[in-house]
């Protein structure tokens, strides 16, 4: 009845492993991430718009949130534009999101309300304002925002989560108008040199995935990007046994992994 | 209404539908599999009505641009009235049909074109700033990319022998070592993140009255 054993062991290993980290990130010792250059930018970037009087633009990707694919970058999206709408609450900064599917709506909204009520400014929160949904439509929405960046000039844009071809277009705009740009994309990986040519600091795989919780010092999050880790470690350890089985032309872990 | 809006109600929907998808992949059980797919269809029915609630946030936006009469409101009323042109002759009725697919094909098309050829002047400005060699991480990158860019060209093998298998050289192994190491991480990365969002531990997501920061 039950198929695909070796899955369900890595889930409980990652389960377990999860509990464990978020145990130990109560404790004193907690689990720290490395430095990220990339995130240690975004509150130079606010504190650049609140400085400048001018816009912050945070483009949470545009991936469509029920693709599995491109779920989870979405959410390290939903959380950094989480991250980036406080911190524009509590200094003053104008806030611009730009939403290209519709699924992901309800949630940039939500995510920027709640910020704004968590740093107690819910009566500047303006939700049609600071959240726009443009279109589905690629050559349409990039239009829009190389439009909006030529007419408001934000003075940092901050676009992490999952982007696909169109990204140039948003990004070299951002460049000419001075803007502090941070970029960041991880399954896409052909549209990394986009951002690295566009962007003043990047962010590169799995560095998306630990945007939230490496801005929030969550410890429950960081748990999750530590787990992740542990994990990682765990394959490489499976990579270097299969490369030594498969040098002795030997199928035993070819074959566990496949039950 | 209290509960309805209580979001723990969202994390519990979220993590019982998740382990039954989970267990549907690891367990073998006809009716598991089913609740499956009849989860994902009600995910791509709800996604289908955030339409509407994207194009009910786009008219407010626009339509309270007319009413304050911002700079170039004219634009946002023509959006607004084009807006609701499309909506209605999209839903249909005698003739609109026909005049909905008109302007589609013979308007909207041609100036998404015309918006796509302009966007390939940005495209331009930045590649050629990327071409220059500001440092050494840079210059690696070019020498491949030209070696790589000659391997495809009818001239490479007129050119040197070499060019070529240094092309399939550099794709075939460092260039595939890079990607598959990027890509195990960003899975493994994928799994970890959406564990978070499965036990309701996703900060973005998350109630105000549990943010460790107040």
């Amino acid at each position: 009845m039950i198929e695909k054993i070796s899955v369900l062991v890595m889930l409980v290993v990652l389960v377990v492993s999860y509990a464990y980290f978020i145990q130990k990130g109560k404790g004193p010792n907690p689990a720290q991430i490395r430095r990220i250059p990339a995130l240690d930018a975004v509150d130079e970037a606010v504190a650049r718009a609140v400085e400048m009087e001018r816009p912050v633009l945070c483009i949470p990707g545009w991936g469509r949130i029920l693709d599995l694919e491109m779920f989870p970058e979405s959410m390290a999206g939903i959380s950094t534009l989480n991250y980036v709408a406080r911190l524009t609450a509590r200094y003053g900064a104008e806030l611009i999101s730009t939403i290209r599917f519709p699924a992901m709506l309800p949630y940039a909204e939500d995510t920027v309300e709640q910020a704004y009520i968590a740093e107690g400014k819910r009566d500047e929160f303006k939700r049609s304002e600071m959240v726009r949904y443009i279109t589905s439509d690629q050559v349409p929405y990039y239009t829009h925002v190389m439009g909006l960046v030529a007419r408001e000039r934000p003075a940092a844009s901050i676009m992490i989560g999952y982007f696909s071809g169109g990204v140039m277009q948003i990004c070299e705009p951002g460049r000419s108008v001075g803007s502090l740009q941070i970029g960041g994309c991880a399954s896409n990986v052909a549209i990394l040199p986009y951002f690295i040519i566009t962007c003043d600091y990047v962010l590169m795989s799995e560095e998306v995935y630990a945007a939230g919780a490496y801005l929030t010092k969550d410890p429950e999050m960081m748990a999750g990007t530590v787990c992740g880790d542990v994990n990682k470690l765990i394959a490489i350890i499976l990579l270097l046994i299969g490369t030594l089985f498969a040098y002795v032309r030997n199928d035993l872990l070819f074959e566990l992994l496949r039950m | 209404m209290s509960i309805l809006r209580d979001r723990r109600l969202n994390d519990i929907i979220v993590f019982i539908i998740a382990v039954i998808i989970i267990a549907s992949y690891i367990i073998v059980w006809a009716p598991l599999r089913t609740f499956t797919s009849e989860a994902s269809a009600w995910g791509s029915v709800i996604a289908g009505f955030t339409m509407f609630v994207g194009a009910i946030s786009a008219a407010v936006y626009h339509v309270n641009k007319v009413i304050r009469r911002e700079e170039d409101w004219w634009l946002n009323a023509y959006f607004v009235a084009m807006l609701f042109i499309m909506f209605f002759l999209g839903i249909g009725g005698v003739g609109t049909k026909q005049a909905y697919n008109f302007i589609f094909t013979n308007i909207y098309r041609q100036i998404g074109t015309a918006t796509s050829a302009l966007g390939g002047l940005f495209l331009i400005s930045a590649f050629y700033r990327s071409f220059r060699l500001q440092n050494i991480e840079a210059g690696i990158v070019i020498v491949s990319a030209v070696i790589v860019g000659f391997t495809f060209a009818t001239v490479a093998g007129s050119m040197s022998p070499l060019i070529k298998p240094m092309g399939i050289w550099l794709l075939t192994y460092p260039t595939m070592a890079a990607m598959r190491g990027i890509m195990m991480c960003i899975a493994i990365g994928a799994v970890a993140i959406s564990l978070r969002v499965v036990l309701g531990m996703e900060r973005g997501l998350r109630p105000i009255e549990e943010d460790v920061t107040q």
